[in-house]
C-alpha cells in the first residue's frame, strides 16, 4: 500500500494551494480518504472522537444491500430462462442477471458520479458519501428492461432536483434514489409498470408479458385475488419484479444487519409493518364484490411489489425521514397505510410503495414538528 | 431523593492515576494566568509589567462587574502581560517568590478597619459575600445558565454541588475530600451564610456519607445519583433535580475543590494557593495526583521524560470538556486535571471497511463491540471528517436530558434566538453535550454549536 501513498503524495501539490489542478481537488480528496483514513485531528473539545465516521455509515447500507443486489441479478436471469424454459444453472442465471444488471449500474455511478463531481467543484465542498448509498439504490428499484438512457435521466433527476439544488446530502427533502424512479414511473408508464416490463426475454420485437404478483392480483375483478405464484416463491423472491425488491428474504437480511449496526431505524420498519398490518386488516373486513384487491391478507401485501424494499431502505433514509421518535411513529404509520390504500384503493397503481414514501417523506416536517412542539410544552410546564 | 440515568456512556480506560500524591509545586517558578480562560468576562488590568504582588493581590477585575476581583495566587512579581488580537490579555506571567505572602500581612493598614471587621464572627450575608469578593474567591462560585462567574447581586434559586465524577479519569471527590474534610464542611457552612436556597449535593450511591457534616443546615438536600457520564455533570443534574426554565432562573454551583478553598477562607481568612489535580493519559508512564500552585505552567507539573511518545497534544481538563494548551501556558482556573493525548497521524488502508477489532465505537458497526475489554486509546483523532448533520439518533443515546440535541443545534445554527430558549439553551453547557460530538459520524462540533448558542443568548438582552 506504500506505493499508492506515495503516488498520493506526489500528486497532491497539484491539487492543493495554487497548483494546476486545484479546482479538482474534490476528486483527489475523494480517492485520498476512501483509500486511507484522513489524518485530520480534533480541533476543539472533546478532543476525543468516535471511530465511526459517515463513510464507514454509508458503506454499512451499501452492505446491508448486497443479498438484494446478488439475488437481483440472479433472479434476472432465472426468470429469463423460466419463460425460456432454458435448463440453467445457478451461475448460468447469474451471469446472465449480471450481463443486465451492471450496466444498469455502470451508468448510474458514471452519471451521477459526474454530477456530484459538478457540484462539489461549483460549491467547492467534497464529494459526499450520500451518493453511493442512493446510486447502489436506484438500479435495485427499477425493472430489468429499463433503456439504460433512462436510468441516465433518471439518475441525473434524482441527484440533481432531488438532492443537490437543496444543498447536497443532508439537505434533501425527499429520497433522491425514490425521486429517480418516480421520474421514470410519471415519464415513462410502460417501462416501469404493467406487464411487459419485468423480464429481459424477447420474443422477436415484441417484449414477453409476464404480470408480477401485485398486477395479477389487480386483474381480478371479482373473488379472492389469484396472485399467480406461491408465496413461498415470492417470498424468496423467484418472481418478475424489480430488481432489487423481489427477494423479502434477501432484504429482511440487510434489515437485520441494519438494526443491529444501529444504521437504520428499527422503528420506522416496525411501524410501517404495523400500518400495513392494519390497514389491510381493515380492508379485508370491509371487503368489496367489485376489487379483489380489497382481500389481499399482510402477508401478501409483505412479499408483494417494493413493500419490504422499501420499508428496509427507503423509508429508513435518515435525511427524508423523521428524525424524532414520535415523529418517526406516526412516519412509519403513514407509510405501511399509504400503500396498502394506494395498492387496494386506486386501481391505476397495483404498486404503492413509492408514492407512500414520498408521501410520508413530505410529511415528516410536520410530525416533527409536533413532537418538538410537545417537548417545549413539557419544558414550559416544568418537566411536571 | 435517587436518580438513576441510563443514557451516556463511562469510557473503558486504561493506566488509571496511582492515589499517590506528588508535589510538584516546589518548581513553579511561574504562574500563568489566563483571563480568557473565564468565559463572558471583559477583564481590566489593575497592575503593570514588573508590578509586586502578594497571595489574594487583585491582578484584574472584571469591566461588567468592577466587584468581581482576580487575584495573584503567589507573591512576586509579574514578569510579562501578553496581548492577542484587539489587546485581549492572552496572558499575565507572574514570577513566584517562593514565599507566598499573604496579602493581610503586607497590607493590614491598608486594610483598615474592614480587615478587623472580618475577625469578628457572626458576620452577615452581604459581609461574607464582600469577603469572597474582595479575596478573589467568588470566581470559584459558577452560575447556570451560561457557566460563568456568579453575579454577587443575583438571588439563586438553587446551589449544586456534584460528588459524583463521570468524566474520563475523573478524580475521585471522596479521595480528595477526605484529606481536606474539615475545609470542604466549613465550604458548604459559609455557602449556607451567603445563600438563602437549597443546596443540593449528589453523590455515587456507594459515596462515605460520613464525609460530609453539614450540622442542622436545614437547606442541605443530599442525593443519591448513578448512571454513566454525563451523569456527574452539574447541568445534567440541575435539569433533573431544579430545571432551568428561564434566563432568570439562575442556580450556582461549585466543584470540590472550589469548596475546600472556600473553607479554607473560613477558617483562615486566606487564599490557599495550592490545589491537587490528577495528570493523566495512556502514553503517560507516571500517571498520579499532583499538589501544585493555582495557575501553574504546565511545563513545570509535566516532566519531559514521563510522556512516552513526541506527538503529544496536552489538555487542560478532561478530554472531553477541557481545552488545549502550549506547555507554556498556565492549568486553567477550574481544571483538577490533565490529559495527554497522543496525535495519531497515521493513515489506515481502507479503514471504513476494517472489521474494527481494536477500534473503540458507541456504535455497532465494530467487531470490537463483541470485545468489552477493549479500552479507549487516548488520541485525538477525528476519525473521520466533517459532514452535514445527518440524523441516525446517535446524539439522543448520550445525553441523559428531555432536551432534543438536533433540533436545538439547528436553532443555533439559524441563529434563532427564540427557538434556542424555547429548546431549553439555558439549562445546557456544551460540556453535556461532549458525548453528542464524540459519537457523531458527521464530526459534527454539537460542544462548540451549544457554547456559541449560549453566547449569542447570552447577547439578547
Amino acid at each position: 500500500m506504500k506505493f499508492l501513498r506515495n503516488i498520493l503524495d506526489k500528486v497532491e501539490g497539484n491539487f492543493t494551494g495554487d497548483g494546476k489542478l486545484k479546482r479538482f481537488y474534490p476528486v483527489y480528496e475523494m480517492i485520498d480518504t476512501f483509500l486511507f483514513t484522513p489524518s485530520v485531528q480534533t480541533k476543539s473539545a472533546p478532543y476525543i472522537r468516535d471511530s465511526i465516521d459517515l463513510k464507514r455509515s454509508m458503506v454499512f447500507v451499501v452492505l446491508a444491500l448486497l443479498p438484494a443486489f446478488f439475488f437481483g441479478m440472479y433472479n434476472v436471469g432465472y426468470q429469463d430462462s423460466v419463460i425460456n424454459g432454458i435448463n440453467a444453472d445457478i451461475m448460468g442465471n447469474f451471469l446472465k442477471g449480471a450481463k443486465v444488471v451492471l450496466p444498469i449500474y455502470i451508468v448510474v455511478f458514471t452519471v451521477g458520479g459526474f454530477c456530484e463531481l459538478i457540484f462539489s467543484i461549483v460549491r467547492k465542498h467534497e464529494i459526499n458519501e450520500g451518493f453511493l448509498v442512493t446510486g447502489f439504490l436506484i438500479p435495485l428499484c427499477l425493472p430489468p428492461t429499463i433503456p439504460l438512457w433512462m436510468v441516465a435521466v433518471a439518475t441525473i433527476f434524482g441527484v440533481v432536483i432531488g438532492k443537490e439544488i437543496f444543498g447536497g446530502t443532508g439537505y434533501n427533502v425527499f429520497n433522491p434514489a425514490l425521486l429517480a424512479r418516480a421520474f421514470l414511473f410519471f415519464s415513462y408508464p410502460v417501462y416501469m409498470s404493467g406487464d411487459k416490463a419485468w423480464t429481459i426475454a424477447r420474443n422477436g420485437e415484441d417484449a414477453i408479458t409476464q404480470a408480477t404478483p401485485l398486477l395479477s392480483a389487480s386483474s381480478n375483478v371479482v373473488g379472492s385475488p389469484d396472485y399467480g405464484v406461491e408465496w413461498a416463491d415470492a417470498f424468496f423472491g423467484l418472481i418478475p419484479g424489480s430488481i432489487g425488491e423481489t427477494s423479502t428474504v434477501a432484504i429482511l437480511l440487510g434489515a437485520i444487519f441494519l438494526i443491529i449496526t444501529g444504521i437504520a431505524s428499527f422503528r420506522v420498519m416496525l411501524f410501517t409493518c404495523i400500518g400495513m398490518i392494519l390497514t389491510s386488516l381493515f380492508l379485508n373486513n370491509i371487503g368489496s364484490s367489485t376489487n379483489a384487491m380489497f382481500h389481499i391478507p399482510p402477508h401478501w401485501h409483505f412479499v408483494m411489489g417494493g413493500f419490504a424494499f422499501g420499508m428496509v431502505f427507503m423509508a429508513t433514509d435518515p435525511v427524508s425521514s423523521a428524525q424524532t421518535n414520535r415523529g418517526k411513529t406516526y412516519y412509519g404509520l403513514l407509510i405501511g397505510s399509504m400503500c396498502v390504500l394506494i395498492r387496494c384503493i386506486n386501481p391505476a397503481y397495483p404498486e404503492g410503495m413509492m408514492l407512500a414514501i414520498l408521501f410520508a417523506n413530505a410529511f415528516a416536517p410536520l410530525f416533527d414538528y409536533y413532537a418538538v412542539q410537545a417537548n417545549i410544552k413539557r419544558r414550559k410546564n416544568g418537566y411536571k | 431523593m435517587h436518580l438513576k440515568l441510563s443514557k451516556g456512556h463511562d469510557f473503558r480506560l486504561s493506566n488509571h492515576p496511582s492515589q499517590e500524591v506528588i508535589d510538584v509545586s516546589a518548581e513553579a517558578s511561574q504562574v500563568i494566568l489566563h483571563p480568557l480562560d473565564f468565559p463572558y468576562i471583559k477583564p481590566k488590568l489593575l497592575l503593570k509589567d514588573g508590578s509586586e504582588v502578594n497571595v489574594g493581590t487583585p491582578v484584574f477585575i472584571d469591566k461588567l462587574n468592577p466587584n468581581i476581583k482576580f487575584v495573584s495566587p503567589v507573591s512576586g512579581n509579574i514578569e510579562k502581560i501578553e496581548y492577542g488580537e484587539r489587546r485581549s490579555i492572552q496572558s499575565i506571567t507572574i514570577n513566584n517568590d517562593s514565599n507566598y505572602t499573604a496579602i493581610q500581612e503586607t497590607s493590614q493598614e491598608a486594610k483598615g478597619e474592614e480587615g478587623v471587621e472580618k475577625n469578628i464572627l457572626p458576620m452577615d450575608k452581604n459581609s461574607w459575600i464582600n469577603s469572597l469578593t474582595e479575596s478573589g474567591l467568588w470566581t470559584l462560585i459558577r452560575q447556570r445558565p451560561f457557566s460563568k462567574i456568579a453575579d454577587p447581586d443575583s438571588a439563586p434559586k438553587s446551589i449544586f454541588i456534584s460528588l459524583y465524577d463521570t468524566r474520563p479519569y475523573g478524580c475521585n471527590p471522596e479521595l480528595v475530600i477526605s484529606s481536606n474534610k474539615e475545609f470542604f464542611n466549613n465550604g458548604i457552612k459559609l455557602l449556607g451564610k451567603i445563600a438563602d436556597c437549597p443546596i443540593h449535593i449528589t453523590a455515587g450511591r456507594d459515596f462515605d456519607l460520613d464525609l460530609i457534616n453539614i450540622g442542622n443546615q436545614r437547606s442541605c438536600n443530599i442525593h443519591s445519583i448513578e448512571g454513566p457520564h454525563p451523569a456527574g455533570n452539574v447541568g445534567v443534574q440541575i435539569h433533573h433535580i431544579d430545571p432551568i426554565l428561564s434566563k432568570e432562573n439562575i442556580c450556582w454551583y461549585l466543584d470540590v475543590n472550589s469548596l475546600i478553598d472556600l473553607g479554607y477562607f473560613f477558617d483562615h481568612k486566606g487564599y490557599n494557593p495550592y490545589k491537587i489535580i490528577s495528570v493523566c493519559g495512556e502514553d503517560l508512564s507516571t500517571p498520579n495526583f499532583r499538589k501544585i500552585v493555582k495557575n501553574q505552567s504546565l511545563d513545570s507539573i509535566l516532566s519531559s521524560d514521563e510522556i512516552q511518545t513526541k506527538n503529544y497534544r496536552v489538555i487542560s481538563g478532561d478530554m472531553l470538556s477541557g481545552s488545549e494548551k502550549d506547555l507554556n501556558c498556565g492549568i486553567s482556573n477550574y481544571d483538577d486535571m490533565l490529559t495527554i493525548l497522543f496525535k495519531d497521524e497515521k493513515r489506515e488502508f481502507l479503514g471504513w471497511i476494517n472489521p474494527g477489532f481494536s477500534k473503540y465505537s458507541l456504535s455497532n458497526t465494530f467487531l470490537s463491540k463483541l470485545l468489552s475489554n477493549l479500552v479507549l486509546k487516548t488520541n485525538s483523532r477525528l476519525n473521520g471528517e466533517k459532514r452535514s448533520i445527518i440524523s441516525f439518533g446517535r446524539w439522543e443515546e448520550v445525553l441523559p436530558m428531555d432536551i432534543m440535541p438536533e433540533e436545538l443545534v439547528k436553532s443555533i445554527l439559524i441563529e434563532d434566538l427564540e427557538s434556542m430558549e424555547n429548546l431549553g439553551i439555558y439549562e445546557c453547557a456544551e460540556e453535556d453535550f461532549a458525548l453528542c460530538s464524540y459519537v457523531c459520524q458527521s464530526k459534527t462540533e454539537v460542544s462548540q454549536i451549544i457554547k456559541r448558542g449560549l453566547e449569542l443568548s447570552a447577547l439578547d438582552v
